[in-house]
């Protein structure tokens, strides 16, 4: 069997540097961590984290496994490798330490995809997708490009036609960003993420973020300055381009964004920073330090409108992965040709065939990993969902996904579900000696004193509801006691009125001579009691506020002409003439109809019994109120002995007539008129009088015009039914 | 022309007595009954040609007894004429609902009443 290993033999002190590096390059896993952490939404923040180590164990698990063998194994026609699979560390150190320089390498590509596709992803659709890359996307390519690094271990194509990227621009930085852009593409925007309403989606921690960023730094220092594999006079030169190029990518970019924004924005230094970085990866061995910081320039400005594109786009990347690796990383590769010295690089070619050669590499790369890549996903898609569903996304991949939480996240769970469920029984977890904790204990106080004020409310509301129902079954006894008052009162006297009716014809049918006038007066003062108990009733009635008013359509041409029949005996016992007006553009009003007319038969039988020889007119007219309403009058005139103003004060009071001596010449029961004014009250009208001694009175009973047909008052029948 | 026959439903037996001579005096056939129950038995077994019915009545009330007559087969088709003790629209609309004719007011007054009838059975 093939070893190709035989042949490799550093250094004590270059493997010393290269194992130095390779810790450099695991730092920068702790800085993508906090990067990506920082930079997305704290309910997923745990998410993002969780990601980063797990994909750092399947990259690790799979190289071992066979994406070192494939990469780095001796060439078969240039596609891919066929030894060292699952090597023994034992092994020959030199091999072993490469190996572990390789491994930490291809955690760096895995891990640049998780920042790009954040917030939105299944995490066991992330996992696949940290396998199909570390497996099968980066080791091939990096065969292509970088196989035969080991020494005659044969050589990759691409290397075999002069492919240079020195730490990996493309192999490693672009392999990453095609791979998310396919990613992104596939899974779609996050909610929200190109909404026209204010806010965008902000990072929860940029001070995280910016620490991140600083510490890739650190560890590309070790990632370019370890690619030499040795500790030679190329390291410093290495390093000094890499940490230039970092500089002036940050600084072109923050530049960039104050001439756009007016502002130095945070994502685009950090972004600039890594821009640069990764663009002087493929060419930090060839260029001078301006080289150096002309890449930087050029990659932070790409990368500043590299995001802006993707913005244009709607292309949702959560931390700007794809501009920074992908789009850096392929020019970073270009610049080789643009601004490396030839001698340095080493492949013989001119400057316009190197770029050719790597133009030829970049475009490898790209079809290769986002082509693969997108085809996979689509497909696996289409199967299994890579996307989380719209809820789980809402409420926060640290919970859907990984079931862990903030305390603070906890806590306003716990109070966003007594919210919405309205109900404040239960008190919140309260975690002591703990700031949330203190938020917790204060409003779990907050919910007893809300509590307290419910129950006194339902107190008081279970308080007045008894109330009402004891008012109203109050309100009843009492009606029921009139009701049966009025049938009480009436019997006897209906006895009375019909039993001297009876005398009258027995003693007709017995042939006995007898003047009517004796039993007449009976019947007179019977009747004249039952009047009197009307009006009693009437007016405790009105007192008890027990009237009940319905009020409905109402013809007054037809009111006014059965109420001319009516009043005619009575208008023509002392002699007088009686005469209805009515307007013209009056014919239906909505009131009590009964009410009205016991009303107007008061006021025209008083009419009557005031006057001799003489007119009775009743008037009737609509005028217009001072708001725009409309009332309808009634004036009774009579032409009869009139009232004096003292009188015309009192007149409307209960129990009190014009005339109340012992020889009363004219019978009242004195309340007629206080009983049609409170009907009058009751109807929303009211009456008054205008007299004259001598000449006689008017009295003006008007009530408003309804617009509709409605019942007044709480205590109709129907109001009064309702509440049994 | 033959006498018309009436049932009086009255609880008050001087009202009613008072009832029977003034109808009698009119020429009317007068049966008694004291109460809603011995009314209806009354009227389904004498098959009068009118009813007056005090609304007033103890135990089962009249409007009961109206709705009850005008649902039996057997007095259905017979006038009810209800006697109330006041005119309030309430009266009013409860007599017509239960399916009352036509209605007077206590104290009763005869010609009216007379009016009334001979109205109904024509």
């Amino acid at each position: 069997m093939h070893d190709s290993s035989l042949h490799m033999e550093l250094a004590n002190l270059d493997i010393s540097w290269v194992l130095i590096s390779a810790a450099l390059v695991l730092l920068m896993q702790v800085g993508f961590c906090l990067l990506e952490s920082g930079l997305v939404r704290a309910k997923n923040s745990i998410n993002v984290a969780i990601k980063n180590m797990s994909d750092l164990c399947i990259s690790s698990v799979f190289y071992w496994l066979f994406g070192f063998g494939i990469m780095f194994g001796f060439s078969w026609n240039g596609w891919l490798g066929t030894e060292f699979f699952m090597i023994d560390s034992r092994d020959n150190p030199s091999l072993v330490s490469f190996f572990v320089f390789q491994l930490v390498f291809c955690g760096t590509a895995t891990t640049i995809i998780s920042g790009a596709v954040a917030e939105r992803m299944r995490f066991s659709a992330y996992l696949l997708i940290a396998a199909i890359s570390s497996g099968i996307i980066y080791p091939f390519f990096g065969h292509w490009a970088w196989g035969g690094a080991i020494p005659e271990s044969g050589q990759g194509w691409l290397a075999s036609k002069g492919f240079v990227d020195f730490a990996g621009s493309t192999v490693v930085h672009s392999v990453g960003g095609w791979v998310a852009l396919a990613a992104i593409l596939v899974i779609g925007p996050r909610l929200g993420a190109f909404s026209n309403q204010a806010k965008p989606i902000q990072g929860h921690n940029l001070t995280l973020a910016s620490a991140g960023v600083i510490l890739l730094w650190v560890g590309w220092i070790g990632f370019n300055g370890g690619s030499t594999l040795a500790l030679n006079e190329q390291v410093p030169h290495i390093i000094a381009n890499t940490v230039i190029s970092g500089a002036f990518g940050g600084t072109a970019s923050m530049l960039t964004a104050y001439a756009y924004y007016r502002k130095a924005r945070t994502w685009a230094i950090m972004n600039g920073i890594i821009g640069g970085l990764v663009g002087i990866t493929a060419c930090c061995h060839v260029v001078s330090t301006s080289g150096a910081a002309i890449v930087g320039i050029t990659s932070g400005i790409l990368c500043f409108f590299g995001m802006r594109a993707m913005e244009r786009y709607k292309i949702d990347d959560a931390v700007g992965a794809v501009p920074a690796h992908a789009f850096c990383g392929a020019w970073g590769t270009l610049c080789v040709a643009f601004f490396g010295l030839p001698e340095l690089w080493d492949t013989g070619l001119g400057r316009f065939e190197q770029l050719t050669v790597q133009a030829t590499g970049l475009m490898t790369c790209l079809a290769w990993s986002f082509g693969l890549a997108y085809i996979l996903l689509k497909s696996i898609n289409r199967y299994m969902p890579l996307r989380v569903t719209e809820e789980e996304e809402r409420a926060g991949l640290n919970v859907s996904e990984h079931g862990a939480s903030t305390e603070l996240i906890d806590l306003i769970t716990e109070m966003g579900e007594q919210e919405r469920a309205g109900s404040f029984s239960k008190r919140v977890h309260v975690e002591p000696h703990t700031e949330v904790g203190q938020i917790a204990a204060e409003y779990n106080r907050v919910l007893n004193r809300v509590e307290n004020e419910f129950y006194k409310r339902e107190r008081a509301l279970t308080a007045v509801q008894k109330a009402q129902i004891e008012a109203y079954r109050a309100n009843e006894v009492k009606s029921e006691f009139l009701a049966n008052m009025s049938h009480e009162l009436r019997t006897p006297l209906g006895i009375i009125i019909g039993y001297i009716e009876l005398i009258k014809d027995d003693l007709r049918e017995a042939g006995v001579n007898f003047s009517d006038e004796d039993f007449d007066t009976i019947i007179h003062a019977s009747k004249h009691l039952l009047n009197l108990i009307n009006g009693v009733l009437d007016i405790s009635k009105i007192e008890a506020g027990h009237t009940q008013i319905s009020i409905n359509y109402v013809n007054v041409p037809a009111l006014v002409e059965d109420l001319e029949r009516s009043v005619l005996p009575l208008v023509m016992e002392n002699n007088n003439t009686f005469k209805a007006e009515i307007a013209d553009d009056l014919d239906i009003i909505y009131t009590d109809h009964i009410k009205l007319e016991q009303c107007l038969l008061n006021l025209i039988s008083n009419a009557a019994k005031f006057t001799s020889d003489g007119t009775i007119t009743l008037h009737t007219y609509k005028e217009k109120t001072e708001d725009g309403e409309e009332d309808i009058y009634f004036d009774v005139t009579d032409t009869g002995i009139g009232m004096s103003a003292k009188d015309t004060a009192k007149i409307f009071e209960a129990f009190t007539q014009v005339d109340s001596t012992q020889t009363r010449k004219y019978e009242g029961t004195g309340l007629g008129l206080a009983i049609t004014k409170n009907f009058a009250e009751l109807l929303g009208g009211d009456v008054t009088v205008a007299s004259e001694i001598g000449k006689g009175s008017t009295f003006s009973l008007y009530l408003p015009c309804k617009k509709s047909a409605e019942s007044e008052g709480p205590f109709t029948e129907s109001a009064v039914k309702n509440k049994t | 022309m033959s006498q018309l026959s009436i049932v009086v439903i009255e609880d008050n037996a001087a009202l009613s007595q008072m009832i029977k001579r003034r109808l009698e005096h009119l020429n009317y056939a007068v049966h008694l009954a004291d109460s809603g129950e011995t009314g209806k038995d009354t009227c389904r077994k004498i098959k009068p040609d009118i009813i007056l019915l005090d609304i007033h009545l103890p135990g089962k009330d009249g409007w009961t007894i109206a709705t009850e007559l005008k649902s039996d087969p057997a007095t259905k088709s017979t006038p009810i004429i209800a006697v109330t003790a006041h005119a309030m629209a309430g009266d009013r609309e409860k007599a017509i609902r239960s399916g009352c004719d036509d209605y007077v007011t206590k104290p009763i007054d005869f010609p009216t009443l007379n009016e009334k009838i001979q109205y109904l059975v024509d």
